[in-house]
């Protein structure tokens, strides 16, 4: 198991940006044959309450961007003071070039910083925490932007119940720099490729490639149904939820538990605990095996969110700001799991951070719809005039 | 240990129905017997029973008796 220290790497800003559209459980009955009793049922067990749901065309970089945007501004930095910029999510904008590298230019960054991209899931914000302390540690890095975008909603069948009403989206972005103040944190990393088929998108990059003509996409846009009846596509997320939920309640808490003994800390030394907001069930039972209270647990942002996959640990974080910030009390433990199958957990101290909370994405005068970009790149490649060449390609 | 009685009564706020349950209820029958009254059973046996069950497990459950057994005798 990887596990570090870093003395000197600090976390000084972070801002969320989640879609503005709020969908109640409510209002997707059609999940739950039209039976309002059916979804207070999922309220009840595993807390799912609304999700935000991001409109066709908007990614999970165009939330992460409006972060980092509105961080930029609050903490009064100079975007050209940024010299490394990773960009961690399971939905890059393409399959090629790295989303980092249109970033750099979308945000003003300069040229002389490094852009790359890293595919992690629920365990991915404490693995860019983990890889930007790294950099800022060695000192191979001064100032490192940490975007952390994710939801599946995109990679979903609408009429597939369980796992369609529990996705949201949401984009962050956390500044990460040198301090030279002594600080002190850890973190421990694991990952188990053995459970890779319990969560996974199997169809659309290279293992099983989009078909080359309309006939060959026949067999992607088939409906398989596993033995409960539930319909599956190939190109969209697949989830063994049983798979899943024993490898959570098995592999996760002993983690923890390992993670608090070889930092010399318990649970009454950590002031907050943040899971990866998975559902209510999974992180109450969590928290009552390595000994975290209720109340020292932040779980309000799957109910408020929805499970926004790598994004859900800073989207937990600036949605409990005010209540961390107000308790004055500072020594965190957050911690992801599930798609891999892999985990993480840091604990760290986050005092003296700039915290603006969750936003609302408000699209930018750029925007472009999907069909505005196909009609784009149509024309490009056939060499029509487009009015509509997005910034970031001029 | 978990009284039958009481285990009976949260089953059946589990599976969200008025009728009664016993050892003979078939779950299979139940539409609600799904993946969230599993992962309910999981979290209720290891909190209340500190007997830890897998999902896998479940796969052959059939009735609540087949249940009670997964409790461990702890269900009484």
């Amino acid at each position: 198991m990887a596990q570090s220290q870093f003395f000197h790497a600090k976390i000084s800003g972070i801002h969320t940006v989640a879609p503005k559209d709020v969908i109640r459980l409510e209002d997707e009955l059609q999940y739950f044959k039209g039976d309002i009793k059916k979804a207070q049922r999922m309220t009840k067990i595993v807390g799912m309450d609304c999700r935000r749901v991001a409109q066709p065309g908007v990614t999970p970089s165009d939330l992460s961007r409006q972060a980092a945007e509105l961080l930029f501004k609050k903490m009064e930095v100079d975007p050209a003071s940024v010299d490394t910029i990773i960009f961690l999510s399971q939905r890059p904008d393409h399959i090629l070039p790295a989303t980092a590298c249109i970033l750099q230019k979308k945000l003003g960054l300069s040229k002389n910083c490094a852009a790359f991209d890293v595919n992690q899931g629920c365990s991915g914000y404490v693995y860019g925490l983990w890889l930007a302390f790294s950099l800022i540690e060695s000192r191979a890095a001064t100032r490192v932007l940490l975007l952390v975008g994710d939801g599946m909603c995109q990679t979903l069948d609408s009429d597939n119940r369980v796992v369609a009403p529990v996705f949201g989206d949401a984009g962050s972005a956390t500044i990460v720099e040198y301090s030279e103040a002594e600080t002190h944190s850890w973190f421990s990393l694991g990952a188990d490729g053995g459970g890779a088929e319990a969560l996974m998108i199997p169809a659309g990059a290279y293992r099983l490639p989009l078909p080359k003509t309309v006939e060959d996409y026949a067999a992607y846009c088939e409906y398989l149904r596993d033995p409960n009846g539930t319909p599956w596509r190939l190109t969209n997320i697949y989830m063994d939820g049983g798979a899943i939920f024993d490898f959570t309640v098995n592999t996760v808490p002993p983690h923890i538990l390992e993670t608090l003994a070889w930092a010399g800390q318990t649970p009454e030394d950590i002031d907050w605990f943040v899971p990866h907001q998975a559902n209510k069930q999974i992180m109450s039972m969590i928290a009552q095996a390595t000994g975290f209270s209720e109340q020292k647990t932040i779980m309000s942002a799957f109910s408020k969110y929805g499970n926004t996959a790598a994004a859900s640990i800073p989207t937990a974080l600036c949605d409990a700001w005010q209540e961390i910030e107000r308790s004055k009390k500072s020594r965190l433990m957050l911690c992801g799991f599930g798609v891999g199958l892999s985990w993480a957990s840091a604990i760290l101290d986050m005092g003296n951070i700039i915290c603006t909370g969750v936003t609302d994405f408000d699209p930018p005068a750029d925007s472009m719809t999907q069909q505005e970009y196909l009609a784009h790149w149509q024309n490009k490649i056939t060499g029509k005039e487009t009015n509509l060449t997005p910034k970031e390609e001029s | 240990m978990l009284e039958q009685k009481k285990f009976f009564s949260v089953l059946q706020d589990i599976l969200q129905t008025d009728t009664p349950i016993t050892l003979a209820t078939c779950l299979t029958e139940m539409e609600e017997w799904d993946s969230l009254s599993i992962m309910s059973c999981i979290a209720l046996f290891d909190k209340e029973l500190g007997v830890k069950t897998r999902f896998a497990q479940y796969k052959d459950v059939k009735t609540v008796a087949d249940l009670v057994d997964l409790g461990e005798g702890k269900i009484a």
